[in-house]
This record gives C-alpha cells, structure tokens and sequence, in this order.
C-alpha cells in the first residue's frame, strides 16, 4: 500500500463503508442458502401481504413468499448479470478498441464506424426488441446487454491505445524491433487497464440497472426464480397494501449500483486519469 | 461545416438502416408463420394472403427485406394482433401525450440540474458540494421505476397530494415528470459543475476578475455562457431518448403515451406493435441526435469538423 492510498483510506470513510457494504451483498449472494431465513419459492397462502416482523423481516409477498429470501436469492442474478455483462462487453470492447486503435487505417474506419452506430442505439428499446424474440433467460439477457453495451468500452479503449501509440516510449519499443504483439501486451495493454477499471465499474450499475428493467417489464429471467426487478414489478398492484414488496427490493438495488458508481467515481481519484491521456 | 452535417445525416441514415436490418432479423425468429408476426393468429386466410404477398412472404429472404422497406417507406408499420388497427395510427394518436411527458421532464431536469450545479461549482470541495455530487450519484444510481412507486407511496398514499396514476391537469403530470427528470437532473448537474469549474480557470475569467468585475457579473456575463455548452448537448441527447417513450415511467403512471403501449404490446406478445414502437422510437432517437450534433457546432464555433 502506498502513501497515497493510506491517504485516500483515511479521507474517505464513505468509500470504505460502500465498499464494505458492496461485499456483504456479494457474499449473500454467494451464499444465500445459508443465510436465507424462508425457502425464496415457498408459497403459503395464510400468510399472504404479512407487514414486516421477526420472523420475515422485510414482510411477504402477494403469495407469502418471504420477501428477504426472495431479494437475497435475488441478488445472485442481479450481481451475476451486472459482472458476466460487463466481462463479456469489456472483452468484446477491448478487442475491438485496441484493433481499431493499434491497426489504425480500413480496420479502424471500419471498427469506429460500427461502435458509432451502436452509440447511436437507444439501448434500452434494442434490448427489449431483443429479449422479446428470443428464449428467455439469463443467456438471451447477456446478449442484448453486450450487443448494446460493448461499444462504450470500444471507444475509450480505442482513443487511449491511439494516445499511448504514439508515445516515445512504444516509438522506442518500435525501433528496438519488438513485435506488434509485444508491444501491445507489455506496453499498451498495461496501461489502459486504470481506464478499463473506472469505465467498468461505472458500466457494471448500468447493467445491473439494465437487467432489473428488463425484468421489470417481464423480458427478463423466468419467473418464479426471484430477481429484484421482477419483485418490484410484482408489487405494483399492491403499492398501497403491501409498500414493502416493492420498497426493499428497490432499496437494494439502488444501494447496489450507488455503490458501484461511487466506486467509479473513487477509482477516478485514486488512479489519477490524468496520467493517461484521454 | 457542410461536409460534418453530410457525414452526419449519412452515418444517421446508416443507423437507422442497422435498426430497420436488426428488426426485419429478429421479427424472422418468432415462431411460426411470419405472416402471422405481422396480422396475428386470428386473422382470415385472405388477409393472410394479402400480407404474404404485400411482404413478398413467398419470395427469397432479400426480396422479403425490400418489401418490408418498402412498406415502411409508405409509413406502413403493421397491423396490431390484438386490435387490428395500424401500428402507425396507434403511435401516433399517443405521441402528443409521450411528448408533454418529455418537455415538462425536461424543464425539471434543467431547473433542478443547473441550480444543483452552480451551488456544486460556487464553492468546490465545500459541505454543499459534496451533499449535491452524492445527490446527483443517487439520482443516477436510483432505477425510475422503483422512484416513481416511492413517489407514489409517498406523495399520493400518505400525503394525498397528487394522484397515483392516470391522466388530466396539471397535478397528473407532476409525479411522472419527476420520475422521468431525476436521471437527467443527475447528469445536468455533474456536467454543469465541471464545466463551471473549468471555465472558471479559463484566462479570460482571471482577466474579468483583474479588471475588477463583480462575481456575479464574471459568473453570468463570461461563465456561464461558454460553460452551457455541453449541457445544452446533454439536454438536447435526454429529450431525444424521451420522446422515444419511456417506457417504465409511463408504465407506472398509467400515462397513456408510447411506452405505455410498447408495455402494452410486450404483455400480448404484440410483436408488430412492439417492433413499431421500437423502430418509431430508434427514429426519434436519431433524429434528435443529429439536430444535438449540428446545433453544437453552431453553439460553439471554437469546434472544428475535419
């Protein structure tokens, strides 16, 4: 640890604290068997809308499912989407960004053009238009977010080779005869992952967000495995009777991505973008 | 100049090309007949006929791509399984509505986002600064279906001040408009505040400051108008994606506009109603971004276009 991480440690308590609680979300998730007090699919019809209390401490459902057990099974899917989503778009960016930045010339033209196209996208309704065709599940979800989501990555990591390319420290590689991919591994690669970073956990909220939209309006995963999308579009009818159904689930997820845009914005500071330029 | 807004309106054209491809692909993978993707099961043999040979059904997968060009060029987005009625006819009856929605989110949005912003920059690093950047992260982070039911709950279950849901005066709008302007509040605000502070170090400001000018003449007569810039761009992007319908905000509201009957075509499995409503709104999107592009440069003439 450096002097200016203590530093950052020090002055920044919050970020610590979100921090702390992004892990306890994870690690619930992980091990949700265990820590779910109710069986997150066990209907029982007695009781049905229960207000919160010891026993199911967020309340229950329309169906008297327990609403904490639902939201901790809940948030294995809501986090696995987020992180496969965002690997498979950083994958798919990062390939195509560094080719278009290091290659420069027709593959450029050609990689720029279709990232501009999918910019140009409102991501939102391909999506929908997406995983209202295809079979449901976790799978056709990944592939509407990477399809709308890879260029953002694509474009950042493109314009930082680009600048990195022309330093004198890859124009004295250059000289010395290393190979392209040499060059691309030791020297560029290394120093685009600071940016890869920051945009990811800026992206990984997005998602999340993305696939709770989706679930939200039913395109999502199959009911009655529980997302905290589809909890919330459950208790829509029942806002007035049974607040909580929609109350916590909601809660989660905003704390979840606010934690991971914080995160972002943290990363930004500690890791001075400066030094690269943009 | 000329030449960016040519290469604009081409690459626009090009998108929208993609859009119309990527539809025409996937209405090909709904199941069965795709002359029911465009009428519905319960349409008769002769209407199915009719659109076979509208669409060019009986004809190789290329030709069947230029028909259904062709077909949209004439404004033809299809026929409503549910309803019968042409989806073109159906969007457009709800798009006034879609866009009332829009401008009164807007107009929120920059109010609330400008103010947040100039509090933010007047004092960088300060108590306030620091409570407005954690507000604008909230807005951002805070998905819009789930804020507008805590609107609700709030605002019309327990206070009773405003309806839950529907449409009429003034009060209907209110809620709905705050749902939808949160995010767009949220943004305004991070981007007015690093553009403030980055004009505020600009020379001519250090300039206005040694030549004795007064702040608040420094701040409006100078800042302000060269740190507007990029949030004029930002509102102009916003209002293009949605006039596209927000489909969640007017799901929840019962407000009776596009995405509302988007959410109604995903519920019936509509697919022409949705595929309209989608390519209606790719169309908005677009157009809004090219007017966003050209009037940039327009705002800020230090821009140069290769």
């Amino acid at each position: 640890m450096n002097k200016k991480t203590k530093y950052f440690l020090r002055n920044n308590k919050l970020t610590v604290f979100l921090a702390g609680v992004l892990l306890m979300m994870v690690l619930s998730a992980v091990f949700a068997p265990l820590i779910a007090p109710h069986d997150p699919y066990e209907v029982n019809l007695e009781k049905t809308k229960e207000h919160p209390q010891k026993d199911y401490p967020f309340g229950t459902d329309a169906q008297g499912r327990c609403v904490l057990s639902r939201m901790i099974y809940g948030a294995r899917v809501s986090l696995f989407i987020g992180v496969a989503a965002t690997l498979s778009a950083l994958v798919i960016g990062v390939l195509f960004g560094a080719a278009a930045g290091y290659l420069g010339g027709a593959a450029d033209n050609i990689i720029t053009f279709l990232i501009d196209i999918t910019l140009s996208l409102p991501g939102l309704l391909v999506a929908i238009a997406i995983t209202v065709v295809l079979e449901p599940g976790i799978t056709t979800v990944l592939i509407a977010l990477c399809f709308v989501g890879w260029a953002g990555f694509a474009r950042i990591v493109r314009s930082s080779v680009i600048s990195i390319k022309n330093s004198d420290y890859v124009t004295s590689a250059m000289s010395l005869g290393s190979s392209s991919w040499l060059i691309m591994l030791k020297h560029i690669l290394p120093n685009i992952v600071p940016i890869i970073l920051i945009t990811a956990s800026l992206r990984i909220g997005t998602f999340i967000l993305s696939e709770a939209s989706l679930s939200f309006l039913g395109l999502g995963v199959r009911p009655p495995e529980p997302t905290w999308g589809s909890m919330i579009a459950s208790s829509v009818n029942y806002i007035e009777t049974a607040p909580w159904m929609a109350f916590f689930p909601g809660a989660a997820l905003a704390v979840t991505i606010f934690c991971f845009n914080f995160a972002g914005d943290s990363l930004k500071d500690i890791i001075d973008v400066k030094d690269i330029k943009m | 100049m000329r030449n960016f807004i040519v290469r604009r309106l081409m690459l626009a054209f090009l998108t929208l090309t993609v859009v119309i491809t990527l539809i025409f692909a996937l209405t090909r993978f709904i199941p069965g007949d795709p002359a029911y993707s465009f009428v519905g099961r319960r349409a008769d043999e002769s209407t199915l006929n009719d659109v076979r040979a509208a669409y060019g059904l009986d004809k190789p997968v290329s030709a069947q791509f230029f028909c259904y060009v062709g077909q949209l060029m004439k404004g033809n987005l299809g026929f409503s399984y549910t309803t019968g009625q042409p989806v073109g006819k159906l969007i457009m009856e709800r798009f006034p509505n879609t866009l009332k929605l829009a401008f009164a989110a807007m107009v929120f949005a920059t109010a609330a986002g400008l103010l947040m912003g100039l509090l933010s920059a007047s004092n960088p690093g300060g108590a306030l600064d620091r409570f407005c950047v954690l507000v604008s992260i909230s807005g951002i982070s805070v998905p819009v279906f789930w804020f507008g039911l805590i609107l609700i709950m709030f605002f019309s279950n327990t206070l009773g001040w405003f309806p839950s849901s529907g449409m009429g005066g003034f009060v209907y709008i209110i809620l709905p408009a705050l749902t939808l302007g949160t995010r767009s509040a949220a943004y305004i605000a991070r981007i007015t505040r690093t553009s403030l502070m980055e004009v505020m170090n600009e020379n001519f400001v250090i300039t206005a400051r040694a030549k004795g000018l007064s702040e608040k003449k420094i701040l409006f007569k100078h800042v302000l108008k060269n740190a507007l810039i990029p949030v004029v761009t930002l509102i102009g992007v916003d209002l293009g994606s949605y006039l596209n319908g927000s489909v969640l905000t007017e799901t929840i509201f019962g407000w009776n506009g596009v995405g509302n009957l988007a959410l109604t075509g995903i519920m019936n499995r509509d697919y022409p109603l949705i595929m309209g409503t989608v390519l209606f709104g790719s169309f908005i999107f677009i157009c809004a971004n090219i007017i966003v592009d050209v009037s940039y440069s327009f705002f800020n003439p230090k821009i140069t276009y290769e």
